[in-house]
C-alpha cells in the first residue's frame, strides 16, 4: 500500500525511492489506536499480575543468561608454556584492527627460538569493535576471543586500556569450565610447534619462529 | 626480424644498440646489461644479486631470461645487449619456470619467520613469492639452522637463516667501503655471510648493507624490531649531518621519525648515506634537550613562559634597536637553518631591526672522510653565504664576532640557531659579556642556556625549505613532521618578532615560498628557478666549488656503468 515518490539526492547521483504510507481516516483520528494500545498495557498488566507470562526481565547477576557460543567477548592473551604471552609482537593484528585499539611494542629477546616479543602489548577494549579480526589475523594463535565476558564497566578511559599482564590472566570459556589453564591448545587445522626447536625437529619446515605461518 | 632488416636499411647506430623485451623495442646504451637498459626504461626483471651501484655477481640466477637463439636461459644482469638480440621474460614459459625454481630454492631452508622480520613489507623474497611462485614447499627433509642475531657491528645485526648469499653486502663492503669487512664462509646450503675473527663490521658506511640486503637478513640495531615498514609514512628530504646534503627518504610515524635511508641521486650520494647522517633524527626527538616552549630569564634563571609573555620580552628587548640602533646589534645565523629562514631573519634585521653585524655560524667541523661526509657538519653554510652576498651584507665570521663581543662593539645579539664553532669556554666567556642575548633554537645547548630569551623554533625536519650543499647544488629540505609542540618555523619565528615589535602589517615574508621569492629578487642565480622547479632531486646552482663528482662508484666493476 502506498505510492512511491523518487527523491533526487542533491549530493551524488543516485536515487533513493521513499515509501511513504498511504494513512486512511482512521490511522489519522490516532484515537482507535491509542485505545488499542492502551488495551494491550492493560491486558498484560492483568497478566503479569495473575502468571507473570509477559515479563522479559533478566535479573542479572542473579541469574544470567547463557550466551550462545558464537559469543566473542574479550580478548586473552594465550600464554606458552612457562606463562609468557605466546605473541611475537608482530603486529598483524594491530594491522588488522578497524579500530585501531590495539597498541605493541615490540622487543628483542636473548632466546633465538622466539626473538620477538612484545615489551607493551595494550588493548583499548572501550575502542573495540569485537569484530575478531585480530584473532584471525594472529599467525601465532596468540591471542583469542574465546572468553565469553564482557569487559567489566570502567569509570575512566584508562581502566580501558587492558595490558599484557591482565589479557594474559583472562582463562578462556574452557578453562573457567574445567578450571585449570590449558597452554597448548591450539584450533584444529594449525601447525603445532611454537619455535624453530620443531622445525629442527623435522617438522617438515611448516612453521619458523612464528609458528605455522606460510607455506615452506 | 623486422631489427635486422632495420640494420641493412641503414638505421644502425653505433653506441646505441636495439634490442627486443618481450616484443617492446628498447635502445639500450652500448655495453650495458640487458636488466640496466630494462630497468632504464622501466621494465623491471625480477633480481637479487644484481644492484645498479655494485658489480655483477650474478649468482641469485633470479634473472634468467630466454634469448633467442641460445639455449640456455641468460642471466640479465650479466648478458650484454647486442644488436638486435630478441629477449623474453614474462613472456617465456621456461622463463617463468625458471624464476619458480629459483623462488623454491631459495625458500628451502628459509625460516618463513616474516611475521617478526623487520624487512617484511618490503622483501624482494616476499614480492617475488606472491609474483613468481606462490606455491607450496615439497621439502620433507630438515631445515638447515643457523645462528639468528649475530651481532656484526654496531649498526647491523645479521640473521644468517634468511640469507640468500647474494653477497651485495659482501661487494659493498669492497667496492665502496673498501674495507672488505663482510665475506662468505663456507659452501652450499651451510653458507653464510659473515665477518673475520676480532674484526667487526665497524666501518661507518656499514649501515648501507642493510638496506641493500634484499631480504632481511641484514636488520640494523637502530630500527629493528621499532616499527613494521607498513606503518611508516615515508618523506623525502635531505640528511642536515654535512654539507653534502645527502638525499634522505625520512620514515616516520604519528610525529615520530623512525629511520632514515639514502634516497637515490647519482649527483649528490649515489644510494648510500654515512651512519652519523642516519642517527640525526635522534636528536630531534631527544626529550632532554629539546625546546618546546618559549624561556624567559627571571632573576637569573630561565624560566618557562607562554607565548604571549615571550612576545612582550621581546618587544622590551628589541625595541630600542628599531629605527635607530647604538650600532652594537648583531644577528648570527647559524647555518643549520634553511636559506629561506636566512632570509626571514635579513629581512627583519634589515626592515625593522637596525642590524650592523653579521655573522654566519655553524657547527665546528668534524673529519670528513673520502666517501661521503665532508669536514663542514653545516648543511647551508654555502646557502647562508649566497643570501648574505644577495643582501650585499658582509659576513664577519664566527671570529671576529667573538671577539666583537669582548672588545664591546657588539652588546646584543640574536641568535638563528644556537650552532657555534669554538672551544664552548671561548664562547661562553664571549656570552656572558652581552647585555641581550636572543636565541632561537630547538635544543637545549651552552649557548641556548646563557640566554635571555629562548624561542623555540623548529629543525630541519620540521619544516620546507631549500639547502645550498657544498658543490652548490640547491636542493629542497621537506617538513616531514609538524613542528613538535608548536614550535616556529624559522618564517614563522621571525613573522612572530616582527609582530612583536609591531610590524605585522608591513610583514611580507609568511611562508618559505615568500622567503624564496624574495631571495629570487635579488640572488642572480636563482633567476630562473621556483620551489617546485627545484625538484626531487635539485639543480646545480653554479656556484661554490665545482661539482665534484661522487667519489663511490667502484671504478674496476662492470656494473660500475649505472642505468
Ligand atoms: S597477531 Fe598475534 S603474534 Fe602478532 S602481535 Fe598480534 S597477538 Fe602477537
Ligand atoms: S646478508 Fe643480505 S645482502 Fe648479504 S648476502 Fe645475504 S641476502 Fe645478500
Ligand atoms: S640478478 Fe642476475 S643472477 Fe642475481
Amino acid at each position: 500500500m502506498g505510492h512511491a515518490k523518487p527523491v533526487e539526492s542533491p549530493t551524488a547521483n543516485i536515487t533513493y525511492r521513499v515509501l511513504n504510507p498511504d494513512y486512511g481516516v482512521f490511522e489519522r483520528a490516532f484515537l482507535p489506536a491509542i485505545a488499542a494500545g492502551l488495551g494491550t498495557t492493560i491486558r498484560h498488566f492483568f497478566a503479569n499480575v495473575t502468571t507473570r507470562k509477559y515479563i522479559r526481565t533478566i535479573e542479572y547477576p542473579d541469574n544470567p543468561v547463557e550466551y550462545p557460543q558464537r559469543f566473542r567477548g574479550m580478548h586473552r592473551l594465550v600464554p606458552r608454556e612457562d606463562g609468557k604471552p605466546r605473541c611475537v609482537a608482530c603486529f598483524m593484528c594491530q594491522t588488522a584492527c578497524p579500530a585501531r585499539c590495539i597498541h605493541i611494542v615490540g622487543g628483542e629477546t636473548a632466546d633465538q627460538s622466539i626473538e620477538k616479543f612484545p615489551i607493551v602489548f595494550e588493548i583499548d577494549e572501550l575502542r573495540c569493535v569485537v569484530c575478531g579480526l585480530c584473532v584471525e589475523a594472529c599467525p601465532c594463535d596468540a591471542i583469542r576471543m574465546d572468553t565469553g565476558i564482557h569487559p567489566v564497566p570502567v569509570t575512566s578511559r584508562q581502566e580501558g586500556l587492558f595490558g599484557k599482564r591482565d589479557l594474559l590472566g583472562i582463562p578462556s570459556r574452557e578453562e573457567r569450565k574445567s578450571g585449570r589453564r590449558d597452554t597448548t591448545s591450539r584450533p584444529p587445522g594449525t601447525a603445532a610447534g611454537t619455535g624453530r626447536k620443531d622445525r629442527a625437529h623435522g617438522d617438515g619446515g611448516a612453521g619458523g619462529s612464528a609458528g605455522g605461518f606460510g607455506e615452506h | 626480424m623486422a631489427l635486422r632488416s632495420g640494420w641493412s636499411r641503414g638505421t644502425f647506430r653505433p653506441g646505441m644498440p636495439k634490442f627486443t623485451l618481450d616484443g617492446r623495442e628498447i635502445v639500450a646504451k652500448d655495453g650495458q646489461t640487458i636488466i640496466e637498459a630494462a630497468t632504464a626504461v622501466g621494465v623491471e626483471i625480477p633480481h637479487y644479486c644484481w644492484h645498479p651501484k655494485l658489480s655483477i655477481a650474478a649468482n641469485c640466477r633470479m634473472c634468467l631470461v630466454e634469448v633467442e637463439g641460445i639455449k640456455k636461459l641468460q642471466p640479465a644482469c650479466e648478458a650484454r645487449v647486442r644488436e638486435g638480440m630478441v629477449v623474453r621474460s614474462e613472456q617465456s614459459k621456461q622463463v617463468l619456470e625458471a624464476r619458480e625454481s629459483v623462488m623454491e630454492f631459495l625458500l628451502i631452508n628459509h625460516p618463513i619467520d616474516c611475521p617478526i622480520c623487520d624487512q617484511a613489507g618490503e622483501c624482494k623474497l616476499q614480492n617475488y613469492y606472491m609474483a613468481h611462485d606462490g606455491s607450496g614447499t615439497r621439502f620433507d627433509e630438515v631445515k638447515v639452522v643457523k645462528d639468528k642475531a649475530a651481532v656484526l657491528g654496531p649498526m647491523v645485526m645479521l640473521d644468517e637463516e634468511r640469507c640468500v648469499n647474494c653477497t651485495r653486502c659482501v661487494r659493498f663492503m669492497d667496492e665502496v667501503a673498501k674495507t672488505h669487512q663482510l665475506g662468505q664462509f663456507d659452501r652450499g646450503d651451510r653458507a653464510v655471510i659473515g665477518i673475520f675473527p676480532g674484526q667487526p663490521l665497524d666501518h661507518p658506511y656499514a649501515g648501507n648493507t642493510v638496506d641493500i640486503c634484499p631480504v632481511g637478513a641484514l636488520t640494523s640495531t637502530d630500527f629493528r624490531f621499532k616499527m613494521r615498514p607498513w606503518f611508516a609514512k615515508k618523506t623525502e628530504t635531505l640528511c642536515a649531518g654535512c654539507a653534502r646534503g645527502c638525499n634522505v627518504t625520512m620514515d616516520h610515524n604519528s610525529g615520530q621519525i623512525v629511520r632514515i635511508k639514502p634516497r637515490d641521486n647519482d649527483a649528490v650520494n649515489e644510494s648510500w648515506m654515512c651512519d652519523d647522517g642516519r642517527l640525526t633524527y635522534h636528536r630531534v626527538h631527544d626529550v632532554d634537550s629539546m625546546i618546546t616552549e618559549p624561556f624567559l630569564r627571571k632573576d637569573g634563571k630561565l624560566k618557562r613562559v607562554g607565548w604571549d609573555e615571550a612576545r612582550r620580552r621581546l618587544q622590551e628587548v628589541l625595541a630600542a634597536y628599531v629605527g635607530a640602533s647604538d650600532g652594537k646589534l648583531g644577528l648570527a645565523l647559524s647555518s643549520q637553518i634553511t636559506n629561506e629562514g636566512g632570509v626571514a631573519f635579513i629581512e627583519l634585521a634589515e626592515q625593522i631591526l637596525q642590524v650592523d653585524n653579521y655573522a654566519i655560524l655553524g657547527r665546528p667541523d668534524w673529519k670528513g672522510d673520502e666517501l661521503l661526509k665532508v669536514d663542514d657538519q653545516n648543511p647551508n653554510r654555502a646557502g647562508l653565504e649566497l643570501v648574505l652576498e644577495a643582501y650585499s651584507i658582509y659576513d664577519e665570521g664566527a671570529e671576529a664576532l667573538r671577539k666583537g663581543i669582548l672588545g664591546g662593539s657588539v652588546s646584543s645579539l640574536i641568535m638563528v640557531g644556537s650552532d657555534y664553532p669554538s672551544p664552548n669556554e671561548e664562547w661562553a666567556e664571549a656570552l656572558s659579556k652581552l647585555q641581550h642575548l636572543v636565541v632561537f633554537a630547538s635544543n637545549w645547548d651552552d649557548t641556548s642556556r646563557k640566554a635571555e630569551i629562548v624561542i623555540p623554533m623548529a629543525s630541519h625536519v620540521e619544516q620546507d625549505g631549500t639547502f645550498l650543499n657544498h658543490t652548490g647544488r640547491l636542493q629542497r629540505v621537506n617538513e616531514v613532521i609538524e613542528p613538535i609542540s608548536g614550535r616556529k618555523r624559522a618564517v614563522e619565528a621571525a613573522a612572530f618578532t616582527a609582530a612583536a615589535l609591531g610590524a605585522a602589517k608591513d610583514w611580507r615574508i609568511h611562508t618559505w615560498r615568500d622567503a624564496f621569492f624574495e631571495l629570487k629578487k635579488r640572488a642572480i642565480e636563482l633567476k630562473d628557478l621556483t620551489p617546485d622547479a627545484i625538484g626531487r632531486l635539485g639543480v646545480p646552482l653554479g656556484v661554490g666549488v665545482a661539482d665534484e663528482s661522487v667519489p663511490l662508484r667502484p671504478s674496476n666493476s662492470p656494473g660500475a656503468r649505472a642505468p
